[in-house]
């Protein structure tokens, strides 16, 4: 079943085109991913499909509703979750705290109830899912601490952990494996295999070719702007036009 | 067509002034990237001892007035940057953190010419000769055309120094990349200090060009050099060459348009508010119309005085607070009614100064219009009263207040910093303007205390009680903001705005419920303030003596913290009680907030880190300003 999908989707930055025509599609249950090289428009990509930025055409469909005019709170709270390049974790909460705001942010209580000190009737299930997803990231032992004492590699581990909280339907992933060390990047490739299996569509942004022709199912290949190729891992791979413009190179 | 003209080169005249202010402004902010909330405050302060030297003295004016502009004036930008503002770049703290700082700075000096002068209007002698000469019907003034000669000369020099030269290259390159220009060699300290320099000169010359035509006091004059904020904000806060267009030809506009006449009201009452605040209508509708302001790095992080974390650091400390303050507010209802009474100010200060905790400590946003929500309380519930019960009025009084927080909200949602500050500012300007100062409005009024469900609190003990149990319910409000989901939430869009839109938080709705629940609790305060003193006065919330010192109260005693905004409400009446004077508390005030970029966390904070001030580590301290760039890079 298609969760998320983008059609014919084009930015512009001034006048020089950004990302043009791209259409992309992410299943539930499969991992998805795009590929390219610096510049080729990933980031842009993925900015239209999270709702950061505007976009000049196209459309983007959430669970087959058209979301291409909402903000990127309102796709969260519709079931994207997201992580980001440049990592955005909440410096000042604990790391459980930080979960907890994924978890609670998603159901837009009314915020008065808050100023009144009222419970929030449907937030017994939060604690337990806050720790359910500590374990399955193995930060159970920094649950406690700050996050800004952490590490970058245990900071993608709690953004990742954030958007999980906020039961995403779609996830959606800005180079998770950067700045992580091998073992952490295995433990990663783990986590999303879980994650898809769990009926999570994901889809991810790498530099990291070889993580990518591991975990996804199905591979988008652009290369300044436009759509070189997509298909199978074992297929992009093999695609001439892509080899050329960017496998070649950074295997090299 | 004779008045026109007439009418313009009196316009010119004030024109002159005002561009030369607001040239001050920009060349300080983009040499050394600070905007100088002080620069009135140093204007008043030059044009004191001008007057001191002149009147009391007996010094000639060929030589007064060349010392306090050319000597005295850079002397004094030159020291407030080496004491204040260099040891604030060496800790490369954020552009919010030195905005603070000149609002520290202010204050400062606000208090330090009253102190010396105290608070009575002084006739201020004219800096050049007025001769008149008659052109047929026209007359020229010649001191318009000596001012309008040096705004010639002023900005035919700053052109220059901009322009081709080698100091005009290492300014473009500070104003680009400070740290760029720095690892480049430029010698940006040399550049800091010329535009502090400068900047203080010019401001001398506003104070001491403006003075004779008003009567001289410590805020009148420092309001009216505030209201020239309008050109720098229409320059953009880059174009020396707009700002003196736009200082000139609203000089100009305001004097034409006291050749429109309009009879029927209410369009009389409002045409004649705009005639004598064109600045401030300028000044709004350039901050909410204008698309950015060209800021210098990023000012948008207020978390840098909030130092509030997830975790409360020290339960222990903050019990240990709300018990003395508990105890210093109980106590005065054992004194008699006399007593009590001045005491009575301290709840209702406490209140609204809690209001500022909400906004700056809790939703990381700065606020420097808060006694416009405060006033607009006061003055519904006053207007109210007469026709409804005290309580409706009250609850009417904090409605409108949060209606107006609610509107300030808007543009706040994509503001930070510099931007929001001044937009804020002139928020706060105009609801005085328009509102408190309108005589239709605000004359007649009649303040009661409230009755509760039939017992009237007008006794000096029970609505002394009364004004506890307020501060007590605002207290509670606090403690829900920063527990919980809702605690949480703001938290979270304080520290990474995109990570919390990411998690579907609505950034726009967080930032109007913050600023609704922050003026509503400011228009209790206020409201609270007029049943203390039983009348509505409009100096009580002025946007100057009252807006920009509370806030800077607020931020020293830690903005985050609202024990210590009620200990702050505490120092105010106090030194009012002990000295006679409400300007008392300035001087320690604004000393700690200059001294703030030492204690980053407010004076609570700092107490509580066991009085170790935060600066570069002697090792840095020995570096050259390049090794310095380098190390900081890394």
């Amino acid at each position: 079943m298609t969760v998320l999908e983008g059609i014919g989707i084009t930015k512009r930055f001034g006048g020089r085109v950004a990302v043009e025509d791209v259409s992309v599609a992410v299943h539930a249950g499969r991992v998805a991913a795009v590929i390219g090289p610096n510049g080729a428009g990933k980031t842009t990509l993925f900015s239209c499909l999270t709702g950061a930025t505007a976009l000049d055409s196209g459309t983007v469909l959430l669970d087959g509703s058209d979301v291409t005019s909402r903000g990127a709170d309102d796709r969260a709270r519709r079931g994207l979750g997201r992580t980001f390049q440049r990592l955005s974790v909440f410096g000042s909460l604990s790391v459980a705290d930080n979960l907890l705001v994924g978890a609670e942010a998603t159901r837009r209580t009314p915020l008065w109830r808050g100023l009144l000190g009222l419970p929030d009737r449907r937030a017994s299930g939060d604690a337990g899912r806050v720790d359910r997803v500590l374990a399955l990231l193995g930060l159970e032992d920094v649950r406690d601490q700050e996050a800004r004492t952490l590490s970058t590699g245990r900071l993608r581990l709690v953004e990742l952990g954030r958007a999980l909280c906020g039961e995403p339907r779609v996830l959606l992933l800005d180079e998770p494996a950067s700045g992580l060390s091998d073992a952490e990047t295995d433990g990663l490739r783990a986590v999303l295999r879980a994650v898809a299996d769990d009926g999570v569509a994901v889809l991810l942004v790498e530099h990291d070719v070889r993580l990518v022709l591991d975990v996804a199912d199905h591979v988008y290949a652009l290369a300044q702007g436009r759509m070189l190729s997509s298909g199978t891992p074992d297929e992009v791979a093999a695609d001439p036009a892509v080899r050329s413009a960017y496998l070649d190179r950074t295997r090299a | 067509m004779l008045l026109t003209l007439q009418l313009a080169l009196a316009g010119l005249a004030f024109g002159s002034v005002a561009a030369l202010s607001g040239i001050g402004l920009v060349v300080t902010y983009r040499a050394t990237g600070v905007f100088n909330l002080a620069h009135g405050a140093v204007a008043t302060l030059i044009a004191y001892v001008h007057w001191e030297l002149v009147v009391r003295q007996d010094v000639p004016e060929a030589v007064a007035a060349p010392l306090c502009v050319l000597v005295l004036a850079p002397v004094l930008g030159v020291l407030g940057y080496r004491a204040v503002f260099r040891p604030l770049q060496e800790r490369d703290a954020s552009p919010a953190e030195a905005l603070v700082t000149t609002l520290g700075l202010f204050v400062l000096v606000v208090g330090f010419t009253t102190v010396l002068w105290g608070n009575g209007a002084k006739r201020a002698p004219a800096v050049f000769p007025t001769a008149r000469w008659d052109l047929g019907e026209l007359t020229i003034r010649s001191d318009t055309v000596v001012q309008l000669a040096v705004v010639g000369l002023v900005a035919i020099v700053l052109a220059v120094l901009t322009g081709p030269t080698r100091l005009g290259a290492d300014v473009r390159a500070v104003v680009d990349r400070r740290e760029l220009a720095q690892l480049s060699g430029v010698d940006v300290d040399r550049v800091n200090q010329l535009g502090w320099a400068v900047g203080t000169a010019l401001s001398a010359i506003t104070g001491l060009l403006l003075a004779p035509s008003l009567s001289l006091t410590p805020y009148g004059l420092t309001l009216v050099v505030l209201e020239t904020f309008a050109i720098p904000v229409l320059a953009r806060l880059s174009s020396l060459g707009v700002a003196t267009v736009a200082g000139l030809g609203l000089g100009v506009a305001q004097a034409e348009l006291t050749q429109v006449h309009v009879t029927q009201e209410p369009f009389a009452t409002a045409l004649q508010a705009l005639q004598s605040n064109l600045l401030v209508v300028a000044l709004l509708a350039g901050l909410l119309l204008l698309p950015s302001l060209r800021e210098v790095g990023d000012a948008g992080k207020a978390r840098s005085f909030s130092s509030r974390r997830g975790r409360r650091t020290s339960p222990r400390r903050s019990v240990v607070l709300y018990a003395i303050a508990a105890v210093m507010l109980a106590s005065p209802l054992g004194y008699p009614a006399e007593q009590l009474r001045q005491a009575q100010a301290v709840p209702g200060l406490a209140v609204v100064l809690v209001s500022i905790v909400v906004l700056t400590g809790y939703g990381g946003r700065i606020s420097l219009g808060h006694a416009g929500f405060a006033g607009l309380g006061a003055l519904f519930f006053a207007k109210l009263s007469s026709g409804a019960p005290e309580l409706v009025a009250l609850v009417g009084g904090m409605l409108a207040a949060g209606a107006i927080g609610v509107l300030t909200g808007y543009p706040a949602i994509r503001r930070r910093g510099l931007f929001l500050a001044l937009t804020t500012f002139a928020v706060g300007v105009t609801v005085s303007r328009f509102v408190f100062e309108s005589p239709t409005l605000t004359s007649g009024i009649d303040v009661h205390r409230p009755s509760l469900f039939g017992l009237s609190l007008a006794g000096d003990h029970t609505f002394y009680a009364f004004e506890l149990a307020c501060l007590v319910v605002a207290l509670l409000v606090v403690r829900n903001l920063r527990s919980g989901p809702l605690g949480r939430a703001l938290l979270a869009a304080r520290d990474s705005e995109p990570g919390a839109r990411a998690s579907g938080l609505d950034i726009g709705r967080i930032t109007l419920f913050t600023f609704a629940v922050s003026a509503v609790m400011a228009g209790l305060g206020g409201a609270l303030l007029a049943q203390t003193t039983l009348s509505f006065e409009s100096h009580a919330f002025d946007p100057v003596s009252s807006s920009l010192v509370w806030f800077t109260a607020v931020v020293v005693f830690g903005a985050d913290s609202a024990a210590g905004a009620v200990l702050a409400s505490g120092l105010f009446v106090a030194m009012q009680l002990v000295t006679g004077s409400s300007d008392a508390a300035l001087l320690p005030i604004g000393l700690l907030a200059v001294l703030l970029g030492r204690f980053p966390g407010g004076v609570l904070a700092g107490l509580g880190a066991a009085g170790r001030p935060v600066s570069a580590p002697v090792a840095d301290r020995r570096l050259s300003p390049t090794g310095r760039a380098l190390v900081r890079q890394q």
